[in-house]
């Protein structure tokens, strides 16, 4: 209940300070976005399955999102940096749906 | 992934291993492995949902979805809001000028029969006579007879040859596999060079007011923008005028254009073709030095008829 609030909270302050984001780290964004979400999927599922761990929670959330930056940091260096998104949005997808699947059986056994 | 296990050597679907974990196993696999020692240690299998650390993450991931949707969102809906804006601007002033041009034609057609009118109460034959020659001259009212019918197209495999990922911007040079205004400017030429009466390109009557020219992509004739495939109609001798066309200037950068950048064309002779009028011919400032009209027909009404002001075409009279 507690992580949901500040999921709250950070929603809030994200709206209402309205951050400006570096242009640079704009390509960056959808990509941390998918990662997150992926983290936060994988999260959810693992306290249905009676397996959650904050720490394993935060550290896989913090590398999703990292190493989604830096591959395609990587891919704009290399001029692919559009495949590689895709790559990556592609697997983090997969991920994210069987994810959710997972969760769907365990609320509604279906 | 602590716990990969490799499977056995020669697995079946070994070649899709990379697919079938991703579909199988989900769920990083660090939370099992973290499962597994909590309880051999004998702490219970999950650990609580409020430790600090997790609600700066859940905090941080609901900044970074909110801050994400507003930078991402933001600055494609104001360059929207300005397409949809032109895109309203143009099409409210493109109906605007449909209608004005529809407008000149009911006008032109009333005047066409107001003279008419007039001509025959006076049963001035000789005068209506000078007028349809005049009109037929001067390309106001539609035409017929045999020709030509010329289409002219850019080249065909120009675009898969392309590679998609360069910049359409960074294209330094013109693009020469397609057609430019001066190909039509030549072509056009050299019809009238071999003898043609009347010509039209993609239903725009050349008249002694029409340009052929270029503006950005686009080729223009009597200010309208032409989509291609460009259709050049020609009415002239069916025998000369393909003749002298293919012989001419005309015909020899056809014959070059296709020769080299693959433009595509096509000479189709027909026994009857219809070149259109064109509506917008008026002469403003032009006037003429001396005229069988002036001299024969001063207006009664002219000095209360100002009010009014009909379509300039017929003031070749008035001053």
């Amino acid at each position: 209940m507690i992580p949901a609030l500040g999921l709250l909270v950070g929603l809030a302050a994200g709206l209402f300070l309205h951050p400006a984001v570096p242009l640079a780290l704009q390509p960056y964004l959808p990509i941390a976005v998918i990662a997150a979400l992926d983290a936060v999927f994988g999260g959810l599922r693992a306290v249905l399955d009676g397996i959650f761990n904050d720490k394993v929670f935060v550290v896989s959330f913090l590398s999703n999102v990292v190493v989604a930056a830096v591959i395609v940091f990587l891919g704009d260096q290399l001029g692919v940096g559009s495949q590689l998104s895709t790559g990556v949005v592609v697997v983090l997808g997969i991920r994210i749906f069987s994810n959710v699947a997972s969760i769907r059986r365990h609320l509604f056994r279906a | 992934m602590s716990d990969y296990q490799a499977g056995p050597a020669g697995r079946p679907d070994g070649s899709t291993t990379l697919i079938s974990e991703m579909m199988a196993r989900p769920l990083d696999p660090g939370y099992a492995a973290a499962a597994e020692s909590r309880q051999r240690s004998g702490l219970p299998r999950a650990t609580g949902h409020s430790s600090p650390l997790l609600v700066l993450a859940a905090v941080l991931i609901g900044g970074l979805l909110a801050t994400s949707a507003l930078a991402l969102r933001a600055p494609e809906t104001s360059a929207n809001s300005v397409k949809t804006y032109l895109v309203g601007r143009i099409e409210a002033m493109r109906a605007h000028a449909e209608g004005q041009t529809r407008l000149i034609t009911k006008l032109r057609s009333e005047i066409d029969s107001a003279q008419a009118a007039a001509l025959s109460q006076q049963s001035e034959t000789l005068l209506a006579q000078e007028l349809s020659r005049l009109e037929l001259a001067a390309g106001t009212v539609p035409v017929t007879g045999p020709g030509l019918v010329l289409t002219v197209d850019d080249a065909a495999a120009a675009d898969p040859l392309k590679n998609p990922n360069v910049d359409p911007g960074a294209v330094t040079g013109p693009d020469l596999t397609k057609v430019f205004a001066t190909d039509l400017q030549i072509i056009v030429n050299g019809l009238w060079q071999a003898g043609a009466e009347a010509i039209s390109v993609n239903g725009h009557r050349l008249t002694s007011r029409s340009a052929i020219r270029f503006a950005g992509a686009a080729i223009l004739v009597n200010y309208h923008a032409l989509t291609r495939p460009y259709v050049i109609i020609a009415i002239g001798d069916p025998g000369s005028l393909s003749a002298n066309f293919a012989d001419g200037a005309g015909g020899s950068h056809l014959q070059s254009l296709e020769a080299n950048y693959k433009i595509r064309a096509d000479i189709k002779e027909r026994d009857s073709v219809v070149v259109p009028g064109e509506p917008a011919l008026s002469l403003r400032m032009a006037k003429p030095v001396q005229s069988a009209v002036t001299k024969q027909s001063p207006k009664k009404q002219a000095p209360n008829k100002t009010a009014t002001k009909p379509a300039p075409q017929t003031t070749e009279t008035s001053p």
